[in-house]
């Protein structure tokens, strides 16, 4: 797999093509700047970029702005987002186009070894993964509705792992249950919150995260 | 189709209404004309009534353009001031005084309650505007349908036509004025609005651009009529301060120093109007005159027992050393020229309408001897013309504003170097007691984290061969401690600056700081710019507080917050459906706020009755810079 990578630290820079291209990963290009992520870009077409938010030259929301823009231009380019902080406003955002292979991660992440290669792996593959800070956020804010009330504490932490981003499979790892078991959990879930259960994993995060979000889904 | 058809039907009365309750506007409007007459020579009396039946004049006409053309138009007066209740011994109490009767001080409150009411001004702009554009949308329909009706009921005695032109004519003219009564009705429902609705609900109407355009020209073409009136103040005032110096010297020199704020108005009308940035020149006013060790005060060879005179002399002569002082007045004795170049594009555009386009009525013809076919297209192109030149006419007068009441490359340089040189002792203290909050945080926090961080790696690396099992164990547990501290460090920086403050600025940061609060939150903000960074800081951090205020005292459910610039203010409120009963004088929180922002010159205003709901809003005067 082809990625480029942006972020204006040299420490952090070194540190990402390191754990990815141990992993057997292509690093075509590692930058420390917006423009230069722009133009890497449009020279390289990655499989993947993985981003910071605040970049030279402004030091604001430049990766944010390239990513997305970029996603527009080249067909919805899969873009992993890394920060040092997370915002919901910035989630929103990058969800906003609705289609996958998104993602958006406090930087701490990329310490949890396989969890970020999964992360990443998902991504490029068109899947959507969410920061668990976001999420825990999210979660809180619809504990006062009624519907999320209504959820076993079990069908509460499957729907946080469902949102952050993770399929059957990778939350019955995480909670060491079977997959029959989660699958069971989260037909029940989509009863109880009414969302439009669906087959196709990323289209099943999205609707989660419109849910969560006070969105409506179309 | 049927709901259609009723509303043409009913078009032609409700115009005919309509422009009943013109006619009488018509008078109100020159009563209020003769009211504002009065004002300038300080009698008041009338103004209240004046304005208190303008108002009864534009709710109907909001009333009517809700009912007939479904275009609502909010109320936008602020909620009368609560009848003075009488004391125990059966007076009223107003201010520091007492009354024995209540009207008197009612009518005092009743006068401030109007004068503070930004809708008033609108309201009486309206009421003289509206008679030349109202009035011709709603009279248009009825006057086609009754003359339409005339030529056909009265075909031989008219006009010297064939009488089936003529009937023709008739029948044409009412089918014209039934099809465009429902329209025109709310076409005037629309107008209507522009000025009677309260800013927030024109907000929206602005932002669409045609109306922005139309909207902006005639700002451009009726301020040049406020810069007149201002600048024949500016030309006595300016002389009377100028003659005062030259031959009373010191005496006059306090009015060097009242001549400013008048400057200081040009200032900010430039921009607001132009969006030229014209920054205060002056110099830094004297110090104090210190005290000798007698008690004394010195200036010059002089001693002083008090140090008013002292301080009165050097603030004269600090007054008269500075160059901006003479532009001030040199700025102000031009300003009638300076007011003229707007002021032609407002003369042109006058020309064209009423001088051209329209014949007058006392002389029986068109100007210049023109036809109508000429006179007409002519007139409103000079019209055209005018509205398309004053907008450049109004930037090259804020131009000539910002050369003569803006700083010169020196003053520039000299506030530079002063502001770099400059202390705020007011929020040192402040400011202290934030580091040491954060010296400690950082001291127990992530730095003992690393340090633990630094002995488990020393030890993983002592294991390593000897026993891998425990060193992996013990590198997994670095691990988790190292987000820790990663948390740690995070909410300690949120906590001095919030990243999305520097990111995005103080709008989105408040957005993203709703979106992580447990309630329902609305967020409105209207910022076409950026603020100064201490500024963004110091709003951001005061709405954060009152937000946590109505979650943790307020017991909140759903909050508003509205954020805005205009008139020269950054105004942040905060409306919650919580319990209420806060006070701003008891509560460290409240009072935070108010030291935080008073850097600034910043205000909190708080109304919270028992039982809500609450209201907090914060005003801090401020400029607003470009977007960054």
């Amino acid at each position: 797999m082809r990625i480029v990578i942006a972020e204006d630290l040299h420490l952090l820079r070194d540190g990402l093509s390191l754990v990815l291209s141990t992993r057997g990963y292509e690093i075509v290009a590692a930058v420390g700047s917006g423009p230069e992520l722009r133009a890497a870009l449009d020279e390289h077409r990655p499989d993947l970029a993985i981003v910071d938010v605040r970049l030279p030259p402004t030091y604001t929301d430049e990766g944010i702005k390239i990513a997305l823009e970029a996603r527009r231009k080249h067909a919805n380019l899969p873009v992993l987002v890394l920060s040092q902080h997370v915002e919901q406003l910035y989630a929103r955002e990058l969800l906003a186009d609705g289609t996958g292979g998104i993602g958006y991660l406090l930087k701490d992440r990329v310490m949890g070894g396989n969890q970020f290669i999964e992360a990443v792996t998902c991504v490029a593959g068109g899947g959507t993964v969410m920061d668990p800070d976001v999420i825990t956020k999210l979660m809180a804010r619809n504990t006062k509705r009624d519907a999320v009330a209504a959820l076993t504490p079990r069908e509460q932490d499957i729907l946080t792992l469902m949102a952050e981003g993770l399929s059957n499979t990778a939350i019955a790892d995480r909670l060491v249950v079977s997959e029959g078991a989660v699958s069971k959990h989260t037909t029940n879930i989509f009863l109880k919150l009414d969302i439009p259960q669906s087959n196709d994993a990323n289209r099943r995060v999205l609707a989660v995260l419109a849910y969560l979000d006070g969105r409506r889904t179309d | 189709m049927h709901e259609r058809l009723r509303e043409h039907a009913l078009a032609l009365p409700r115009s005919g209404f309509l422009v009943v309750l013109k006619l009488c506007q018509v008078l109100k409007s020159l009563a209020i004309l003769l009211s504002l007459l009065l004002l300038c020579f300080g009698l008041w009396f009338p103004f209240v009534p004046a304005v208190l039946s303008a108002r009864r004049t534009a709710t109907a006409h909001r009333r009517a353009a809700r009912r007939w053309s479904a275009v609502q138009i909010p109320e936008p007066y602020e909620p009368r001031p609560p009848a003075i209740e009488p004391q125990e011994d059966g007076r009223f109490k107003h201010g520091a005084r007492l009354y024995r009767r209540r009207w008197w001080p009612q009518f005092l409150d009743n006068m401030t309650w109007l004068n503070r009411d930004r809708a008033t001004a609108r309201d009486i702009l309206w009421m003289l505007v509206d008679p030349f554009v109202g009035l011709p949308l709603v009279l248009i329909g009825p006057a086609l349908v009754l003359g339409g009706a005339a030529a056909i009921a009265l075909p031989l005695l008219t006009l010297p036509i064939p009488a089936a032109v003529e009937v023709a004519g008739g029948v044409v003219a009412i089918a014209a004025g039934l099809a465009l009564g429902a329209p025109l009705l709310r076409a005037h429902a629309r107008w209507t609005r522009v000025l009677l609705a309260p800013e927030s609900a024109r907000a929206a109407v602005r932002s669409q651009r045609r109306t922005r355009w139309f909207i902006a020209r005639g700002y451009a073409l009726a301020r040049p009529l406020i810069l007149l009136g201002q600048s024949l103040g500016n030309l006595v005032v300016g002389l009377v301060t100028l003659v005062g110096v030259t031959l009373t010297g010191v005496v006059a020199t306090p009015l060097l120093h009242a001549v400013r704020p008048l400057a200081d108005l040009h200032r900010r009308q430039a921009h607001q109007w132009s969006g030229v940035h014209v920054p205060r020149p002056y110099r830094l006013p004297p110090e104090a005159p210190a005290q000798r060790e007698d008690g004394m005060y010195e200036y010059g060879h002089r001693l002083y027992r008090t140090p008013a005179v002292p301080a009165l002399r050097l603030r004269a002569r600090s007054a008269l050393r500075d160059p901006a002082t003479w532009r001030d007045l040199g700025f102000l004795l031009l300003s009638p020229l300076l007011a003229v170049i707007p002021a032609l594009a407002t003369a042109l555009f006058v020309l064209g309408i009423f001088g051209i386009a329209w014949p007058l009525p006392w002389r029986d013809h068109w100007a210049w001897g023109l036809t109508p076919w000429v006179a007409i297209p002519l007139g409103y192109a000079i019209a055209l013309l005018a509205a398309a030149i004053s907008a450049p006419l109004m930037r090259a007068h804020a131009a000539c504003t910002s050369a003569l009441l803006g700083p010169t490359a020196t003053e520039r340089e000299e506030q530079r170097t002063r502001a770099i040189t400059e202390t705020r002792p007011e929020s040192t203290w402040a400011e202290s007691t934030e580091l040491r909050r954060v010296e400690r945080d950082l001291h127990d926090g992530a730095q003992a984290r690393l340090v633990a961080i630094g002995m488990a790696l020393s030890n993983i690396e002592f294991l390593i061969d000897s026993d891998p099992d425990q060193a992996k164990a013990l590198a997994a547990g670095t691990r988790a401690a190292s987000v820790t501290a990663l948390g740690e460090l995070r909410s300690l920086v949120r906590s001095i600056h919030p990243p999305v403050l520097s990111e995005r600025g103080l709008g989105d940061a408040l957005k993203a700081l709703a979106l992580d609060l447990p309630l329902t939150t609305h967020v409105t903000v209207d910022l076409p710019g950026s603020l100064e960074p201490p500024v963004e800081s110091a709003a951001y951090f005061a709405g954060a507080e009152l937000l946590s205020n109505a979650i943790r005292h307020g017991d909140a459910d759903e909050t508003w917050i509205d954020l805005r610039h205009e008139r020269g203010t950054l105004t942040l409120s905060v409306l919650d459906d919580g319990r209420g009963g806060a006070d701003p004088t008891r509560g460290t929180g409240l009072t935070g706020i108010q030291r935080r922002i008073a850097v600034f010159d910043g205000t909190l205003q708080v109304t919270s009755p028992t039982g809500g709901p609450t209201k907090a809003v914060i005003g801090i005067p401020c400029a607003l810079l470009p977007p960054r």
